[in-house]
């Protein structure tokens, strides 16, 4: 039977059950429920879900096979080659966000070799190799995923507009915390780069660099380009994040910066450290173009009064906080 | 001779008798018994779906007598 026909079969079952115990025939109830054990059974192996491990029995085998056959017959009439070749094309696509080392890796192991025979050919210990074969495949995964995203999004137009939520998330986990501060000020408030250096207490010209860096990031997000309108949805959603942190600063993250202080500077790199050209954005933003500063840029102003110490690292908490709720419900729904 | 796949529904409606019999009588039970006769159940239940698929799902051949031979004796 098929999986249409089984379900079909399960909800009759279901409903002579219901009859049978309503009449109150219980021998005729307690047939009918074996039945419907088994035709359960039945779709238990053709559908996919969560399976009880530890149990394995022969006609569970006996199941999975026929699920293995049910595969390959839909294989056979051709349902899964599209998918397949598009999934080839997104594998290919995905090799674009490694860093060379990590390609090299990545190219060696899917060639056969063991992480052992790596090692010994690159020089390094066999734990960085599978350090870098972990990291690659996480890159490469989050890459592919992101594209399939952000295709959802565009749906057939060059456009998203930020004020749909589903767009406005995709867009904040794309970002790290302190590029959507810097994306908020420039985009969403429409501050200059020197306004919002002074407000944070940054340069102007790192502003620009990490604005630069948000865009690049956005293109993992939008592959072939995309306008992106009315980004003061960033402002609402970050305003309630700021609140929520104000009642309950126990949220608060310790700040990065301690932490650094605390393991000491970085080590110095010998030599010129290399910087690859940085190829041009090509996602574009609308920046929003209302003449009042937003909720989130009033309360920033009033605390920016007493001083911008600290400011910078509280903003990033906030989109940090923002990020991670946003990240939680995801994952529960 | 039966089929195996005609022999099914009898196992089928000795689940049922089971599985209703431990319902109407599962207090008297000490949990030993009980215990018991669920696992009776279960393994009636899988003789079952074995029999009921036996001439249309492939088999693991741990559980199958195809492809056995007799061993080669070489004392003639």
């Amino acid at each position: 039977m098929t999986i249409d026909e089984l379900r079909a079969r399960k909800r009759l079952l279901l409903e002579q059950k219901r009859e049978a115990e309503e009449a109150g025939d219980r021998w005729e109830a307690a047939f009918v429920n074996e039945e419907l054990l088994d035709v359960n059974a039945q779709l238990r192996a053709l559908t996919h879900g969560r399976r009880r491990r530890g149990r394995d029995t022969s006609s569970q085998t006996a199941q999975d096979r026929r699920q293995f056959e049910d595969w390959q017959r839909r294989e056979d009439a051709g349902e899964t080659g599209q998918a397949r070749a598009a999934l080839r094309e997104k594998a290919a696509a995905s090799l674009e966000g490694l860093t060379p080392r990590q390609r090299e890796t990545l190219t060696l192991y899917a060639g056969g070799m063991k992480a052992e025979a790596i090692a010994e050919q690159l020089g390094v210990d066999k734990s960085t190799v599978s350090r870098t074969l972990a990291r690659a495949r996480r890159n490469a995964a989050r890459t592919v995923t992101q594209a399939a995203e952000g295709e959802k999004l565009l749906a057939g137009s060059d456009r998203v507009d930020l004020g749909r939520e589903d767009a406005l998330r995709a867009v904040v986990q794309a970002l790290t915390p302190k590029q959507l501060v810097y994306f908020y000020l420039y985009y969403s408030e429409g501050l200059t780069l020197r306004e919002a250096g002074e407000l944070t207490g940054t340069n102007h010209a790192s502003i620009c660099r990490t604005i630069k860096r948000a865009l690049l990031g956005l293109d993992r997000l939008f592959p072939g380009g995309a306008i992106l309108e009315h980004p003061e949805a960033v402002d609402e959603a970050a305003y309630w994040a700021w609140r929520e942190l104000d009642a309950h600063p126990e949220l608060v993250q310790e700040p990065v910066r301690d932490l650094i202080q605390r393991r000491g500077p970085p080590p110095v790199r010998a030599g010129k450290r290399e910087y690859k050209p940085v190829s041009e954005p090509v996602t574009a933003i609308q920046r929003s173009k209302r003449g009042r500063p937003g909720k989130l840029l009033a309360l920033l102003r009033e605390r920016a009064a007493y001083g911008t110490a600290g400011l910078l690292g509280w903003l990033e908490g906030v989109f940090q906080r923002l990020k991670r709720r946003w990240k939680e419900t995801n994952t529960k729904g | 001779m039966a089929s195996l796949k005609e022999l099914a529904p009898e196992y089928r409606q000795a689940a049922a008798r089971l599985a209703l019999r431990l319902e109407e009588r599962g207090d008297t039970l000490t949990p030993a018994e009980r215990r018991c006769l669920r696992e009776a159940l279960s393994g009636i239940r899988e003789v079952q779906r074995l029999l009921d698929g036996y001439y249309e799902l492939p088999r693991d051949p741990d559980y199958a007598a195809v492809g056995w031979k007799a061993g080669v004796r070489n004392d003639d």
